[in-house]
């Protein structure tokens, strides 16, 4: 079977990246937060 | 300074990508275990991840307690700074080790048929990230140079943990697979995979953490400015 169709697998890689991703959203929202003169 | 962070977060991307590629479709499934060993690339990574910004954390907690008190002023910006780089790498650490703690679950699943068991190593790695977690909603909470001391001393006691989840799996019996990085049990065929991952995790974190830090550093001083007009107001 292709990996890319193993459910768990993918389950773990889709959760690490959104996890990253929320976390890269909050810091970019502390970053031009933090640029407001 | 901008466009080295565009041209890091370019590499970075390209090393994800590619780690991506090398572990999906280029290394072999395991023997055992078959495609959900895969999720091994992600779940490793993390941990590195987590304890190389657990020590950073640790190393400016440290400098932040023995420059806090001295009168020069580069002392002072130093401390400031030695203090946003432990609140970034506390928030990066704790976002690798939740990965790590999910991503394990997602394959202890379909291997061990649960999705957790209180073994050493998981009860361990919980009792880290709940006082990492602590940490941050101290910083979050608390205000005032009183919380940043005992933030910074919070966070030694917290490190103390770092060593026992790294050797639960050698102290006790443990659920949770042995050591398989040094020893010759990690098959060659997965190195690729695993060092393209690492790179481009740490890439990642190194890179998130300098927009955090530099982002607490400005507020620091938007703070500091400000305190410093209403007193020449007064």
């Amino acid at each position: 079977m292709n990996p890319i169709f193993h459910r768990h697998l993918v389950l773990g890689y889709v959760v690490t990246w959104t996890i990253q991703l929320a976390y890269l959203l909050y810091v970019g929202l502390k970053w031009k937060a933090s640029r407001k003169p | 300074m901008k466009l080295f962070r565009w041209l890091w977060l370019a590499l970075t991307l390209g090393l994800l990508a590619n780690g991506f590629r090398v572990a999906m479709f280029v290394v072999p499934p395991d023997k055992d275990q078959g495609d959900i060993a895969r999720i091994f690339y992600y779940h490793f990574p993390s941990w590195c991840g987590m304890s190389l910004f657990f020590a950073i954390n640790l190393g400016a907690s440290i400098a932040y307690l023995a420059l806090r008190n001295k009168t020069q002023i580069n002392a002072q910006i130093r401390a400031l700074k030695a203090d946003s780089l432990a609140l970034a790498t506390a928030e990066m650490g704790v976002v690798f080790c939740t990965i790590g703690m999910v991503t394990g679950s997602i394959w202890a699943r379909p291997v061990w048929g649960i999705w957790w068991t209180w073994d050493a190593r998981l009860t361990s790695i919980t009792v880290l990230w709940l006082i990492y977690v602590a940490y941050l909603l101290l910083r979050q909470f608390a205000s005032g140079p009183q919380m940043q001391t005992l933030a910074a001393v919070m966070s030694i006691f917290a490190y103390i943990d770092v060593p026992i989840v790294y050797m639960s799996t050698r102290w006790w019996r443990t659920q949770h697979p042995g050591p398989v990085i040094g020893n010759g049990k990690l098959d060659a065929s997965m190195w690729p995979a695993v060092w393209w991952n690492l790179a481009g995790w740490l890439a990642w974190g190194i890179f998130v953490v300098s927009l955090r830090y530099a982002a607490e550093q400005r507020h620091k001083l938007a703070e500091q400015r400000a305190a410093l007009q209403s007193l020449e107001a007064a």
